[in-house]
């Protein structure tokens, strides 16, 4: 049975890490092996889904190749898979009787040495973004008390990672905010160069920065970046001719 | 984070801004400068110390902006590389900013503080505020700056998610694109780079006792051409 105590501690443990520097896989790591020494668990391992829905092992209480494989595994079948769908916790307090169930994953846990596993949903309203998988060597389930504490700790993962990934989209405006705000100066600057190269106005080496733009399918942010490098060279428009091409065919 | 300061500040911002977007900018400095007690308040964003974007709560404020910009030297620039406050409660008794504390002084501004605009390691810009008598502003007023400063890269960071942030063509520059067109000018004129370039229109305006906008206006008239040999 969980300690009251151990739990306390380890909430305030984990709250602590919800602050500045927060670096989300040291967090989930310390997150699972807590689990283990609250649960009397043999391992635990932590799955969130990718883009595609795909489960994928983010934090594991081990590096056993034969655990992970475990885990993996679960993409196909598996507490954990059945867990993420539902949202519900999934609980099997005898692998033995579960083979028909999960005739893949069952075997493969008793091998390992696994007796009992439960699954609790990572999941902040509607939105189910992964599991928590507790393995014991023992048969049986953890009591109210300890299922609680387990869906507790399965809580603070969420929230700790739907932080981050709010952090991770706020960073992202602002860089394209930036990136913006940089391509409206490069754009001015980018006309600068061509009205003094090509000797035109800026009303022309604007027209001249979105003529090539045009014409060659590009973003005008990067047509100026490249005239400014000097990677690309725009020539002047060729005044419309009114009598035959020179002979030599050299540029007027 | 104190709630009600935060419902204020907000509630502030809000009943200064209008549904468009393109005035948010502008309510942020109004809300600024009656809300922190200063004479008031410019909004910049920047990037790569490049001031890009400014607006202002009054004309001497603007001015103060514009001056920053103009000598390459200010508290905006310092909050933006530093990614922290750059507070100066007494620019007469300061050696800070040797170019701009004495002409900052000239308009009226004794006093300087501006807040950067940091989403983690991003820094967007900078909150100024410019006040007509020396001091520290008190700890209230400085919570609820910087409070002010979260709830502007808050509110920057939703308006560019929605897409509601358009850059129109040299709008939001306003007459900085002059400069940064005639940036471009002077670097193909003194073969170097931008930078150089900028560093020497800011240099022939402060020689000259000229405005860097009425350089560019020069340079972009062709009146005024810059070669990288004389000392002009």
């Amino acid at each position: 049975m969980a300690q009251q105590h151990g739990l306390a501690q380890t909430l305030v443990e984990l709250a602590d890490t919800l602050v500045a520097d927060f670096d989300v896989v040291d967090f989930l790591h310390t997150l699972v092996l807590r689990c283990t020494e609250l649960f009397d668990a043999a391992e635990a391992g932590l799955m969130l889904a990718d883009q595609r829905g795909g489960l994928r092992v983010v934090a594991s209480s081990s590096e056993r190749a034969r655990l992970v494989e475990l885990f993996e595994g679960q993409n196909e079948q598996g507490p954990c898979l059945e867990c993420f769908r539902s949202g519900s916790r999934i609980v099997c307090e005898d692998l033995g009787a579960e083979t028909g169930r999960w005739p893949l994953f069952a075997p493969e846990a008793l091998t390992v040495g696994f007796r009992s596993v439960h699954a609790l949903a990572l999941r902040c309203q509607s939105e189910v973004i992964g599991a928590l998988n507790i393995f014991r060597t023992t048969l049986g389930l953890l009591d109210e008390a300890d299922l609680v504490a387990a869906q507790a700790m399965a809580d603070v993962a969420t929230i700790g990672i739907l932080q981050q990934r709010a952090v991770q989209e706020a960073r992202v405006l602002a860089e394209q905010l930036q990136l913006a705000l940089n391509s409206r100066v490069v754009i001015e600057q980018a006309k600068g160069v061509l009205a003094e190269r090509a000797q035109v106005h800026l009303d022309d080496a604007f027209g001249m920065l979105r003529g090539y733009a045009r014409n060659h399918n590009s973003r005008l942010r990067d047509v100026a970046e490249a005239v400014i490098t000097g990677t690309v060279v725009i020539e002047r428009p060729r005044r419309p001719r009114r009598g035959p091409p020179p002979v030599s065919g050299k540029k007027s | 984070m104190d709630c009600d300061r935060l419902a204020r500040i907000a509630d502030a911002i809000g009943s200064r801004v209008g549904s468009d977007p393109a005035t948010y900018p502008q309510g942020v400095c109004a809300a600024a400068a009656d809300l922190l007690g200063v004479s008031g308040a410019g909004l910049t964003l920047m990037t790569r110390s490049v001031l890009g974007a400014v607006w202002a709560s009054d004309t001497v404020s603007r001015t103060v902006e514009d001056l920053q910009f103009a000598l390459g030297e200010g508290p905006a620039l310092d909050a933006f590389k530093w990614g922290a406050p750059a507070l100066e409660p007494s620019l007469a008794t300061s050696s800070r900013w040797p170019f701009f504390g004495p002409q900052a002084l000239a308009l009226g501004v004794e006093a300087v503080f501006s807040l950067p605009l940091q989403v983690g390691v991003i820094c967007l810009g900078t909150i100024n505020l410019f006040r007509a008598r020396p001091g520290f502003p008190s700890p209230d007023e400085l919570a609820d700056a910087l409070v002010l400063a979260d709830v502007v890269t808050g509110d920057l960071i939703d308006l560019q998610a929605q897409g509601m942030l358009q850059w129109a063509p040299s709008d939001h520059l306003g007459q900085r694109a002059r400069v940064h067109q005639a940036t471009g000018m002077v670097s193909v004129q003194i073969g170097a780079d931008m930078t150089s370039a900028l560093a020497r229109i800011r240099a022939y305006a402060y020689v000259n006792e000229l405005s860097i906008f009425d350089v560019a206006d020069m340079v972009l008239a062709r009146t005024l051409r810059l070669s990288p040999h004389t000392l002009q």
